[in-house]
């Protein structure tokens, strides 16, 4: 059997792959998938073996599943019970697949494995890619993003009718009871293609949509407890045959977690269809690149005839090409949205911050002689004060601005309040974090403070904090 | 709640938590290049059939995901990097 040979980490290497981990990352967070599409050719093409990139891939993205399933399951996202039943399913996959690997190697050698490997992304690329290519399309024209079904599918009443004893579970998010028969050929889909390009998601979010009926963002966010669970488990049936270059993950990861933060916030700034095309444009290059290196693995494995090194290095040259062009494509778009939509935001502020300064007199007015003799906005009597609660933006500059003024007009008390949330993740967090929000908070109230002290009456500004 | 857009968010104990976080993922990352040799050779001992080994990479995963995810959330929030508010 062909010795699996960990790469040789030079500096250069490792530059290459922070910011190969860096754009994937941005990537990942900008499109919402695990971004082993791109991260697992883009380590091929760095020399690291097929196997090698995804059992490294997967061994970094389980504790950020485990992280993104914690945060979502704040906001009543995450059927656990359903991630868990389907990731354990999924675990059967990502051996099956592993083993498929091992097979693969044992018979066939690197070259094997490298075909295999670049063989699934090319077709699951091409797949994906184009349904992602033609609903973004679709959204640009004015179509509409595919609307969630507001009457269930007659395959998932289908699937719902299904009534197998001995089977049955209830599933919280469906409000159904569905059979572990139904569950146990889609979670060993998913990690099967997970164990075979690091990439699961591509079957199982569609999947809980359109067969078991899970809305999109139910459906993401139960992916991330199946990723969590198939990530581990697959991590550790791949780290046993000793695949899995922890050096490499943990390269990644370092470049990875800073690009996510990017990407994710870039995603508030963009259209939906914009996400879309740029994900498409993502993964069809990354197609169009593997593609360019599958003549050098068949000629290995001696299924064509040997190619000239001159060959070999042109294609391997244009798929390298490809795939920087992807990335670099990536980084331009997301970048470029960002600090557009940045740009725009701080100037809304501004904005919404001029506006309201006409509401404070600069230049001292006749002072009403008795101050809660003022006119009223009430026919029916005295407002002597008034609360208005702001959260730092600019739509909440509006109501404050407007409270500044009635208040004036009346005469009347202003008090002025912020809220934070607080709850498990400040206790895990600790208090520093709290405070920091806190003085946040306490500096943005003092401003509203100083916008009022124009003569009227400005009341006590305060934050108070509380568990959603 | 968003946050409020203040310069209060680059205040000096912002900066010393990010600098904290900061040093603890520097020093894992120290770490891991001082062990760049060793880990390989822990892969081929997992190889071998010391099961045990193969839980290193997941230990590792969860350490750096955990101490490098806090830096790098505190590092973009001290830049100023922030969520369009709704």
């Amino acid at each position: 059997m062909e010795h699996i040979q960990f790469i040789d980490l030079t500096a250069t290497t490792a530059l290459v792959l922070f910011l190969v981990g860096f754009v994937g990352g941005m990537v990942s967070g900008f499109i919402g998938s695990g971004g082993a599409f791109v991260l697992t050719p883009a380590m091929m093409s760095l020399g690291v073996p097929g196997v090698v990139a995804v059992a490294s891939n997967m061994a970094h993205k389980f504790p950020k599943a485990l992280v993104g399933a914690y945060k979502r399951n704040k906001y009543g996202q995450v059927d656990i019970k359903l991630g868990v039943i389907m990731g354990i399913f999924a675990e059967a996959g990502v051996l099956f697949g592993k083993q498929v690997m091992v097979g693969i190697r044992e018979a066939f050698g690197v070259a094997g494995t490298d075909l295999y490997v670049s063989f699934v992304i090319v077709v699951v690329l091409g797949i994906v890619g184009g349904f992602v290519l033609r609903d973004g399309l679709g959204e640009r024209r004015g179509e509409g993003a595919q609307q969630e079904l507001k009457e269930l599918s007659p395959v998932v009443r289908w699937v719902r009718s299904l009534h197998i004893p001995g089977t049955m579970v209830y599933f919280r998010s469906m409000d159904a009871k569905v059979s572990l028969l139904v569950l146990a050929p889609l979670g060993f889909a998913t990690g099967l293609l997970a164990g075979t390009i690091a990439v699961g998601g591509f079957i199982g979010v569609p999947a809980m949509m359109y067969i078991l009926g899970l809305p999109a963002l139910k459906a993401s966010a139960t992916e991330l407890v199946i990723a969590f669970v198939m990530g581990v488990g697959g991590s550790f049936f791949y780290a046993l045959d000793g695949f899995v270059d922890i050096r490499l993950s943990m390269i990644i990861l370092a470049g990875s977690l800073f690009g996510i933060q990017i990407g994710t916030i870039g995603t508030t700034y963009v259209k939906d269809y914009l996400v879309k095309l740029v994900m498409a444009t993502i993964m069809l290059l990354v197609l169009v690149s593997r593609f360019f290196y599958i003549p050098d693995y068949l000629s290995e494995l001696g299924t064509i005839e040997s190619l000239p090194e001159a060959t070999v290095r042109t294609l391997d040259g244009i798929g390298e090409g490809a795939l920087a062009f992807a990335l670099v494509f990536g980084a331009v778009m997301i970048l470029q949205a960002l600090y557009k939509g940045m740009r725009e935001q701080r100037l809304a502020e501004a904005a919404a911050a001029a506006s309201a300064a006409p509401a404070v007199p600069t230049v001292p007015e006749p002072a009403p002689t008795v101050v809660a003799a003022g006119p009223q906005l009430s026919p029916l009597g005295h407002l002597e004060r008034f609360l208005v609660a702001s959260d730092g933006s600019e739509f909440s500059a509006a109501a404050v601005r407007e409270a500044i003024g009635m208040a004036k007009e009346c005469g009347a008390e202003l008090r002025v309040m912020s809220l934070l949330a607080t709850g498990v993740d400040y206790a895990v967090l600790g208090d520093p974090i709290l405070m920091q929000e806190m003085e946040l908070a306490q500096a943005h109230l003092d401003e509203v403070k100083g916008q009022a002290a124009g003569g009227d009456r400005a009341g006590p500004a305060g934050t108070a904090t509380g568990d959603p | 709640m968003s946050a409020p857009s203040s310069p209060a968010r680059r205040s000096p104990r912002a900066l010393i938590v990010t600098l904290a976080l900061g040093a603890a993922s520097a020093a894992l990352y120290l770490l891991l290049y001082l062990s760049s040799d060793m880990l390989p050779e822990l892969s081929a001992t997992a190889r071998r059939g010391e099961t045990l080994y193969a839980l290193v990479p997941l230990v590792v995963a969860m350490v750096f995901c955990v101490v490098h995810g806090a830096f790098t959330g505190q590092f973009c929030a001290f830049l100023g990097l922030r969520a369009k508010k709704k």
